[in-house]
């Protein structure tokens, strides 16, 4: 016993020892199985003055996710390419340990695993949205803040942007091309609307390990506690997309075990973005 | 202009407050929190503490500090707004955290500090006073003394009219805006501002106008905390969290 | 004037000051008494005294809870202790905390060697005894107070208890230290009784 605790504080030992009560013996503190998530609210449009949006409610982690259009200057490498910007901050009114401010690293890595599942997917066409070639492209924002964080912050992420862009209306970049002396980023929202297309539908699922237990859709005390988490993204080819070792260390069967597992759970989730109507197909 | 009812942009009349409503407890790490809607406003506020202040040496002896955040989320405005705090919302921080420093009895808590962390999703004209109005509920889900509740309001003059609640689309247009906070029961105004121009009589009448339609969105911060009275009774009290099943 | 059981918010008047006294989260505003929560009027008629039940009660420490912490600083005879569990009154379940909250423990009895009694790393067991100067002085005087975990001085081991009361071994390097030692000390015997206490969990 006291090797274990070597270093650790009482109340440290505490929430071990909970974990230990529960993950150790293969069960959960809310009651679920290992491999279940917690239900999952999703609801679009909360956001009216976006182009798309959604609210997530993954149990009691709340992501707000808000898609915007502008129109910007294509980089130079990339003349005949949109350009997609992700960020995603975590509000301080997320946990008693959020800070206001710039984002410390746990949080730009977040927000980088969450703008990597999106861009490296496919999701969106960038070619598709090139106004003038060289000059004028359309600069794509998925902006989304965590406003209540109780773990898996990036699979809520991920389901939020998906959502909001899978929902959202574009300006008619036709009727931009025609106007534009007219056009510009003050008065793109009263530009005529489409609907926007996406092209893949990427889920990402993270998976935590408690000694040789795996779960998914760890909760923020979860989390804490466990010894390893990743993060897959899998396309709907059963292609992976993102992958990223966010906490500690697992074997090397264990890596594609719980790569199984990630992609046994998006396909659940694409289930779910398709019952609801969010994506098709 | 006779007897016929002067009709502003979104249809509204000149006494009308938009739609609202109030939601306490949304937030579960949060020690208290409520969300408001007003229109297209969408403002949640957390709120963290009474807790010891940091750095120790800062602390006040006889009474605790407020902090308050006021920002606005990039999709909150029509054109995409930078998530870095700008000028104006350092400036409402402070405002609404004033304001709010006149209700709360802070000498209960010397050398804490309490956070209030506002987060406008969606913005559409006056969100200070809706801001200033979901954080005193808020604070009340809490549990910190409160003198009073604070609720606030806005009034402003749109084409000659003075009139109350003022939208995104009339603040642009209009004359003037006049956003005030009041403590209802000590009848005290704790937050005033105006911007325009406006004459010694339509100051009257506009501050009038805010001060009742503040009145009645205390009536609505009354009821989202009677909802959680309420929910008191139900669940037998025994401090908050969750039992360890250990 | 407001009845028994009914619902209020911060600011409600409940009674006059003529009529009764102000008791719990109310307070006095000229010649009105009136709540400072959002809660449940309790009138006792017998004392004429009228408190609200709040809804919540924020987490502060108080003259006779008990706390679990750790001692981060030695300065004269007093110890820094880092709060890490608070007990409200000493009965009822351990609270976790989440903030960071700090106390000053003292020696139960006069001391040359502040050594003898606790060292910095030492996880104690103590009672508020004042709030005096917004401080939280700990006691450890009594046999259920005092140091429940401790740690070698040259090898960082955890010390186990020793044969005579107050010494404690250690089991790697044999050396022996003295403490001010709690009759809970050690790991498995202070955590078997913080969990027969129970334990809240606001993590």
């Amino acid at each position: 016993m006291s090797k274990e605790y070597k270093g650790k504080t009482l109340s440290e030992i505490l929430r071990m020892e909970q974990a230990r009560n529960f993950l150790g013996k293969g069960m959960r503190e809310d009651g679920r199985e290992l491999t279940q998530y917690r239900p999952i609210d999703i609801k679009i449009g909360t956001i009216e003055k976006a182009f798309g949006s959604a609210t997530v409610y993954l149990g009691d982690t709340i992501v707000v996710t808000g898609v915007n259009f502008e129109i910007g200057t294509p980089f130079t490498d990339s003349p005949d390419s949109a350009i997609l910007l992700v960020e995603g901050e975590i509000l301080p009114t997320a946990s008693f340990e959020a800070e206001a401010g710039p984002p410390d690293e746990y949080e730009i890595e977040m927000s980088r695993v969450v703008d990597r599942s999106l861009r490296e997917s496919g999701i969106i066409d960038f070619k598709k949205y090139v106004i003038v070639p060289g000059e004028a492209v359309l600069k794509i924002f998925v902006d989304f803040n965590i406003l209540n964080d109780d773990g898996n912050i990036i699979d809520a992420a991920v389901i939020g942007a998906v959502a909001a862009l899978a929902t959202a209306e574009m300006p008619d970049l036709d009727y931009i091309r025609e106007n534009l002396e007219n056009v510009n980023n003050n008065n793109i929202k009263e530009v005529p609307r489409k609907p926007f297309q996406i092209e893949e539908v990427p889920i990402a699922n993270t998976i935590a390990m408690y000694g040789d237990k795996m779960f998914v859709d760890p909760t923020a005390s979860e989390e804490e506690v466990a010894d390893a988490l990743i993060t897959y993204t899998h396309l709907s080819t059963g292609e992976i997309c993102s992958i990223q070792l966010l906490k500690g260390s697992l074997s090397y069967e264990d890596v594609f075990k719980a790569l199984d597992l990630a992609y046994e759970k998006s396909v659940e989730i694409r289930n779910i973005l398709r019952e609801r109507g969010i994506i098709s197909g | 202009m006779s007897k016929e009812e002067f009709i502003r942009v979104d249809g509204r009349k000149p006494d009308e407050l938009r739609k609202y409503s109030i939601n306490a407890g949304i937030l579960k790490n949060a020690d208290g929190s409520a969300e408001i809607r007003l229109g297209k406003n969408w403002i949640v506020v957390g709120v963290y503490g009474p807790k010891e202040h940091f750095p120790k040496f800062e602390a006040l002896q006889d009474r605790a500090i407020i902090n308050c955040r006021y920002h606005m989320a990039p999709y909150s405005t029509t054109e995409r707004k930078s998530p870095k705090p700008s000028r104006r919302e350092i400036e409402l921080s402070k405002v609404i955290r004033t304001a709010l420093e006149q209700a709360v009895i802070l000498e209960k808590f010397p050398e804490m500090s309490i956070d209030i962390f506002i987060e406008v999703l969606q913005a559409e004209g006056s969100t200070r006073v809706a801001s200033i109005t979901a954080a005193s509920v808020a604070l009340a889900e809490a549990g910190i003394p409160l003198r009073d509740m604070v609720v606030g309001c806005s009034a402003g003059k749109v084409s000659g009219k003075i009139v109350v609640d003022v939208g995104e689309e009339e603040d642009k247009e209009g004359e003037a805006d006049l956003p005030i906070a009041i403590m209802p029961n000590l009848k005290r105004v704790v937050l005033l501002q105006m911007d325009g121009k406006l004459t010694h009589e339509e100051f009257k009448e506009a501050f009038e106008k805010a001060l009742a339609g503040a009145l009645e969105l205390y009536e609505e911060q009354k009821r989202a905390l009677k909802g959680l009275i309420e929910k008191m009774s139900e669940i037998p009290s025994e401090g908050d969290g969750n039992e360890q099943g250990v | 004037m407001k009845k028994d059981g009914e619902k209020v918010s911060p600011g409600d008047p409940l009674a006059l000051i003529e009529e009764f006294i102000g008791g719990r989260n109310t307070y006095i505003d000229d010649s009105v008494i009136r709540s400072s929560v959002a809660g449940v009027v309790k009138v006792d008629w017998k004392n004429r005294i009228i408190d609200v039940e709040p809804i919540k009660q924020p987490l502060t420490i108080d003259v006779g809870d008990e706390i679990l912490g750790k001692i981060f600083h030695i300065s004269g005879v007093f110890g820094y202790v880092e709060i890490e569990l608070v007990r409200k009154e000493g009965k009822g379940p351990w609270i976790l905390l989440r903030g960071k909250y700090t106390g000053v423990v003292y020696p139960p009895t006069r001391v040359t060697d502040v050594g003898s009694t606790y060292h910095v790393r030492d996880e104690i067991l103590a009672r508020v005894e004042s709030t005096l100067n917004r401080t939280l002085h700990l006691s450890i005087r009594g046999l259920r107070y005092g140091v429940v975990r401790a740690f070698c001085k040259t090898c960082r081991t955890e010390l186990v208890r020793g044969d005579e009361p107050g010494k404690l071994v250690c089991p790697t390097c044999r050396s022996i230290e003295t403490r001010k030692v709690s009759r809970l000390y050690g790991n498995t015997t202070i955590i078997k009784t913080l969990h027969k206490e129970k334990v809240l969990n606001t993590w």
